[in-house]
């Protein structure tokens, strides 16, 4: 199954209080719960105006309706081709 | 939850090692072993959460995701990713202890990497010296995953 990462455009995303983080979750999860369990989130890092998201799916097109469901914005969406870190040098 | 599973495995562990030592039952030895195992990977995958966690940083560590935008670098061969791993590496040695990368996700025109450091400067000279582009840095507030629902 494919994995993606999402680029989300949120102005402020670092100012977001935790009670805010959560409520977003929850909305994500209930769009997430809707649409299946081929679409899967995994974990993702928030940051001043930008929020990386990382997803597994079977295609961009159910990254992009679980983003429309969800109104959240989903400005770049990248299938992941591998993940590398400092074992890849070994 | 899962410091309390560890916690959990780990005495029962403890208490089928007492029964067995009474016992010396094959099977019960068996057990310990598959559960000696569920132990240790639990224990790696805690691990591997507080690496990753910006709450149980060191106070002087930042996380960053950095955006690097490398045309067809989706096409990249096994061999040109572990060379660019290990130009990163290098000058990552060079730089000490307070920088540290994490992992990255290549896609097709752009790879995101996870680091920690002390400072956006640090990751700047990191690309700078290893020939890496860093179009963009951002500094990790929080990870938030479906667990932040609960």
């Amino acid at each position: 199954m494919p994995k993606y990462l999402i680029e989300r455009d949120i102005p402020n995303a670092g100012n977001l209080t935790a009670d805010q983080l959560k409520s977003i979750s929850q909305t994500s999860c209930a769009v997430l719960e809707d649409l299946g369990t081929q679409i899967q989130w995994q974990h993702s890092y928030v940051t001043e105006n930008k929020i990386y998201c990382v997803y597994i799916a079977p295609n961009k097109t159910l990254v992009k309706e679980h983003a429309k469901q969800g109104g959240f914005p989903a400005n770049l969406i990248s299938e992941v081709a591998s993940i590398i870190d400092p074992i890849t040098a070994e | 939850m899962k410091t309390l599973k560890i916690i959990f495995l780990f005495l029962w562990v403890v208490t089928l090692t007492s029964c067995t030592n009474n016992t010396k039952d094959t099977h019960e030895a068996e057990l310990i072993a598959q559960l000696e195992v569920q132990v240790s990977q639990l224990e790696a995958e805690n691990l591997a959460l507080a690496q990753v966690k910006p709450e149980t940083l060191s106070p002087n560590m930042n996380m960053y995701v950095i955006e690097r935008e490398i045309p067809a670098l989706g096409d990249w061969p096994a061999e040109d990713l572990k060379g660019a791993s290990q130009t990163s590496c290098g000058v990552l040695k060079e730089m000490g202890s307070e920088i540290k990368w994490l992992h990255s996700y290549v896609t097709g025109d752009k790879m995101y990497c996870v680091y920690l450091a002390a400072n956006e400067e640090m990751v700047r000279e990191h690309a700078k010296k290893g020939g890496f582009p860093a179009n963009e840095i951002n500094s990790v507030g929080t990870i938030i995953s479906p667990e932040t629902a609960e």
